[in-house]
């Protein structure tokens, strides 16, 4: 009978006979190669690992549980939930941007080219897109940027047009514009001057809806911009999703620590976001 | 390949694997094959479950 691995060995990815990839298990812990990490501005990290195959088939919205280096002398518990930014199938890499705000990323933020990174995915549920859209709305902001970057590449496989509504404090920390360029508009709206405020988000949503240039709409990062989009969804019968994000444990399901509460038909509904999402129905959700 | 079959009272097991109730559930099945298992329990799901743990003062910020 041929060998097989303990449960429990990571896939190495880059050296040895690859692993036995079992189709039916979609996430496995794989040991990554550090390409590249470099700080895109004085708060986030981008981060470029070489990934096994299955990572490869990671979707846009999903996440990795990433077992980040301590930063300190002390231990660090749990690994950190982290969306993924770009997937670059053609060079066999994955990409993740970002925020140093904790222990956990301060730690991540350590990792130099040559590391390996350990992480467990794909995991969670992924954005969805109806191929008969002709065009697309994202509304992100901060964090949130680096969650929908990856819709970029979903709209380009599916030929549909995107604009891109990008929130930030100052234009330092408008990200992910580059890969939204490339499929459609970008606006950047910022804290700076006044033009991120949500009643200016409105008009500029309100146009795209009376302009036919919205199908459906994405969103992440702000409870104030998911309100936005989930009342002018609800109002123009717009279809939506929403990436949530929430403190994990296990990031698998059976820890039941990154629950939210959801509303479906009127009633008020527990749901894990690391296994029943992080992309959920805009309308379902209850506040980011 | 070795046997480490057991028997447990009228039942056989392939092997003595059997993950504990409350750190194992069907949703590991996305990571691991559970046919692997000498076998698995799982007390009854949660009707009404609430987060396990609580968010401490955290650092990550939240936008907006």
């Amino acid at each position: 009978m041929a060998h097989r691995p303990f449960a429990s060995a990571p896939y190495v990815v880059g050296k040895g006979a690859p692993a036995p990839v079992e189709q039916h298990i979609p996430a496995e812990e794989s040991l990554c190669p550090v390409i590249s990490h470099k700080w895109v501005n004085s708060e986030y990290k981008h981060l470029i690992v070489d990934a096994s195959p299955k990572a490869l088939a990671v979707k846009p919205g999903q996440f990795f549980n990433l077992l980040c280096p301590s930063p300190d002398a002390g231990e660090l518990w749990l690994r950190r939930p982290q969306s993924v930014y770009r997937i670059d199938r053609e060079n066999r890499r994955v990409e993740f941007l970002y925020k140093c705000v904790g222990r956990g990323t301060y730690g991540l933020a350590t990792l130099e080219p040559g590391d390996e990174l350990n992480m467990v995915g794909p995991l969670g549920v992924g954005f969805t897109i109806d191929p008969a859209w002709k065009h697309i709305v994202v509304l992100g902001r901060g964090v949130g940027l680096a969650t929908l970057a990856p819709i970029s590449q979903l709209a380009r496989e599916y030929g549909i047009g995107v604009t891109a509504i990008l929130s930030a404090r100052s234009t330092e920390f408008v990200m992910a514009d580059d890969l939204f360029a490339k499929v459609g508009d970008v606006i950047a709206v910022l804290d700076t001057d006044g033009t991120s405020a949500v009643e200016r988000v409105e008009a500029i949503l309100t146009g795209l809806i009376a302009k036919r240039r919205a199908d459906a709409f994405y969103t992440c990062g702000s409870n104030r911009l998911l309100q936005l989009m989930k009342r002018l969804g609800k109002a123009h019968g717009i279809p939506g999703q929403v990436a949530m994000e929430q403190v994990m444990a296990c990031g698998l399901g059976p820890c039941y620590v990154c629950v939210r509460t959801f509303e479906v038909n009127g009633k008020k509904e527990l749901r894990r976001v690391c296994i029943d999402g992080p992309v959920f129905d805009l309308q379902e959700a209850v506040g980011w | 390949m070795v046997d480490m079959s057991v028997k447990i009272g009228s039942v056989t097991l392939k092997n003595p694997i059997m993950p504990a109730s409350g750190c194992f559930s069907t949703d590991l099945a996305q990571v691991i094959d559970l046919n692997r298992l000498g076998a698995w329990s799982q007390r009854p799901s949660r009707a009404n479950f609430a987060p396990a743990i609580r968010r401490r003062a955290c650092p990550r910020s939240k936008a907006a």
